[in-house]
């Protein structure tokens, strides 16, 4: 078994103002991370928002245009990539074609002239990704699935600071991403290795990351724990790319009471927590996550919650584990739905008037100038890139 | 009808194959055969006797085993200069970005589209106005590397092009800095085509005659002897040559073969 570092030996990797531009183009705008030691950190963001790019200067495989990368005080900025005790797994693999899985997995130690106990090392690290029967068989033999487990074995052998995963799991089926996903995440456990993961999959990221840091246009829009970011979102862009999200604009009218605020929309008044936000007055932009509303019969059950509001279903689709509403608001916006399928009432049909209600507690508020909107065209888009 | 038919169906594609081969293989198979011929005259064109004469006595004029001398001489010190010339420029062209790398790769295209002819007598004029070296051996190989560089270049470029880039940055990242990622991932991963492009360039080079034949001054190559014999009688000791370079290239391709498919077994 491969001996886990101590957390002194790993150290935080620091990136600071880290720009790349090529020409007019910038890809990474002014980067400023600290990615802890011996943490599962997920660079979640849409395909062309700089997330790849950071990657390959942590890798040393792209010059940054200015700023610094450091792993602990160390500056390894202007290191070439073999200098760094840093390792990829690419989203391609890029397993050696010419080698055996063996060689291809004693590749690093070899360079590094670290042979002692090559033989009994590889075997090891083959076994841990449970491959070790395949050692002497060629990349072009293995499934995808295979060739991703020799490309991690291949990384981790060599014992670095920092594990970087490219979109990792992009070229596997569902059913293979999930096994994969666990695995990783056990490997990341026993190995406290620092792992950067690089994913477009908000799902991927929520499910293995201890950190998400979710990135847009080069930029890091909000950074936490998963359920921080989704429960408590900053701006639209987050609410909207990691899960979905009902936004509203609305004008703080006053109090209602010590620990909650009129908040009103078009004509009509929402009850929002005074604990969600610093503002008082003026423009307010909050949200209510899909799985948090339910739908009702008209004038049913409004004194339950704290708010509702009035509308027309436009669709509503049965999924098994929940029906999906789509559901007009007066003022024209839809609305989206998800409603656990437990004593769920008659699947709604087109056009029937029904109460969408919520809880106050449930309302998270954004930045006051953010664009409802923002991060909505990432919605529905491929899985792969 | 109907089942002869359906008989040809099923084999049209291998009845066709065996045409094609033969078609392919006949003229090979005469001159294989033309070896062991005694011919009754000076011309080797006619199935006389059976015999292993030619064999056993392949210099039997010393011309012929000194063109063939010449030929290799030439060939390899071509394939060696050209290969390593080539693949550089190669590399040049498809790993770098620089001004002149477009019309680099047209100009190299033009030794290949520039009739042999016209080369031949190009060459002999740039010769003799230098006049520092005399038509000859020298003059021979300085057109032979000339006119296989674009060869080797388009060859090792095909190669190139599949090649993956972030293989050599994953050995980067794996610790291995710019030579050793050479030496272990681009080279080998190349060497295919560099291989396939030296077999070329010694083909080329041991075969030519219409560029060779004008600045060859006093040097004679196989091709050349080849050429003069046929006005005298070609003697079937040029089949047995023809047989040998046939056999010795056949006998490459097989190992390569059964190297090739011992490597995907394993």
């Amino acid at each position: 078994m491969t001996a886990t570092k101590t957390a002194r030996d790993i150290q935080d990797l620091h990136l600071e103002n880290l720009t790349k531009s090529y020409f007019d183009n910038v890809a990474v705008d002014h980067l400023t991370l600290t990615i802890p030691a011996g943490k599962f950190f997920a660079l979640l963001g849409p395909s062309g928002c700089g997330k790849t790019t950071t990657l390959r200067m942590v890798a040393g495989l792209e010059e940054p245009t200015s700023g610094t990368i450091k792993l602990g005080s160390k500056d390894i900025t202007d290191l070439r990539p073999y200098e760094r005790q840093i390792n990829t797994v690419f989203q391609s693999y890029a397993l050696f074609p010419h080698m055996d899985i063996y060689e291809n997995v004693a590749f690093g130690l070899r360079r590094r002239k670290d042979t002692s106990n090559l033989d009994a090392k590889v075997k090891a690290m083959l076994k841990l990704v449970e491959l070790d029967e395949l050692a002497r068989r060629k990349p072009g033999q293995l499934s995808g699935g295979q060739q991703q487990r020799i490309a991690l074995a291949r990384a981790i052998i060599n014992q670095p600071d920092v594990l970087l995963l490219d979109e990792p799991l992009g070229a596997l089926d569902l059913k293979l991403r999930r096994q994969m996903q666990i695995e990783i995440k056990r490997i990341q456990l026993e190995t406290g290795i620092t792992f950067v993961h690089v994913t477009h999959d908000q799902e991927e990221a929520m499910t293995m990351a201890d950190t998400i840091a979710v990135m847009n246009a080069g930029r890091i829009e909000q950074m936490g724990a998963p359920t921080e970011i989704y429960e408590r979102p900053r701006t639209a862009f987050v609410a909207n790319f990691l899960g979905q999200s009902n936004l509203f604009e609305g004008v703080i009218q006053g109090q209602v009471d010590d620990s909650t605020l009129a908040v009103k929309v078009a004509d009509q008044i929402f009850k929002i927590p005074k604990s969600a936000t610093s503002q008082s007055s003026g423009r307010i932009v909050f949200g209510v996550r899909p799985e948090k509303m339910t739908t009702e019969d008209v004038d049913k059950r409004r004194n339950e919650y704290d708010n509702f509001i009035q509308g027309v279903v436009i669709d509503a689709s049965f999924t098994g584990v929940s029906v999906q509403y789509l559901v007009e608001a007066p003022w024209g916006q839809e609305l989206t739905i998800f409603e656990r399928n437990v004593d769920v009432r008659e699947l709604g049909r087109r056009g029937e008037k029904v109460d969408v209600l919520w809880r106050a507690k449930n309302v998270f508020v954004l930045d006051p100038d953010s664009d409802i909107n923002d991060g909505l065209e990432f919605l529905g888009e491929p899985v792969a890139d | 009808m109907r089942p002869i038919t359906s008989w040809l169906g099923k084999r049209a594609t291998g009845i066709y194959a065996i045409i094609a081969l033969f078609y392919l293989m006949l003229p090979i198979f005469v001159v294989i055969m033309l070896s062991f011929n005694k011919p009754a005259g000076k011309q080797n064109t006619q199935w006389n006797e059976f015999s292993f004469d030619a064999w056993t006595n392949i210099c039997r004029d010393q011309t012929i085993c000194g063109a063939v001398t010449t030929s290799i001489k030439i060939a390899l010190l071509t394939t060696i200069v050209a290969t390593i010339l080539g693949t550089m420029i190669a590399f040049a062209l498809v790993r770098h970005r620089f001004r002149g790398r477009t019309s680099t790769n047209l100009l190299i295209f033009l030794p290949m589209a520039t009739p042999e002819v016209v080369m031949g007598t190009s060459l002999l004029a740039l010769f003799l106005n230098i006049s520092v070296i005399p038509l000859g051996f020298w003059t021979l190989l300085i057109a032979h590397i000339m006119f296989t560089i674009s060869f080797v270049v388009v060859a090792v470029k095909a190669r190139l092009a599949t090649l993956d880039p972030r293989l050599e940055q994953a050995a980067m990242d794996l610790y291995a800095d710019e030579k050793i990622t050479f030496r272990y991932i681009t080279f080998p991963l190349a060497l295919p085509g560099i291989a396939a492009a030296a077999l070329l360039a010694f083909s080329l080079s041991f075969d030519d005659f219409i560029i060779t034949n004008f600045n060859s001054g006093t040097t004679v190559t196989f091709p050349m002897y080849v050429w003069g014999a046929a006005q005298r009688g070609i003697p079937p000791q040029v089949n047995v040559i023809a047989t040998i370079f046939f056999m010795s290239a056949l006998l490459l391709v097989v190992i390569a073969q059964v190297i090739g498919a011992k490597r995907v077994k394993r």
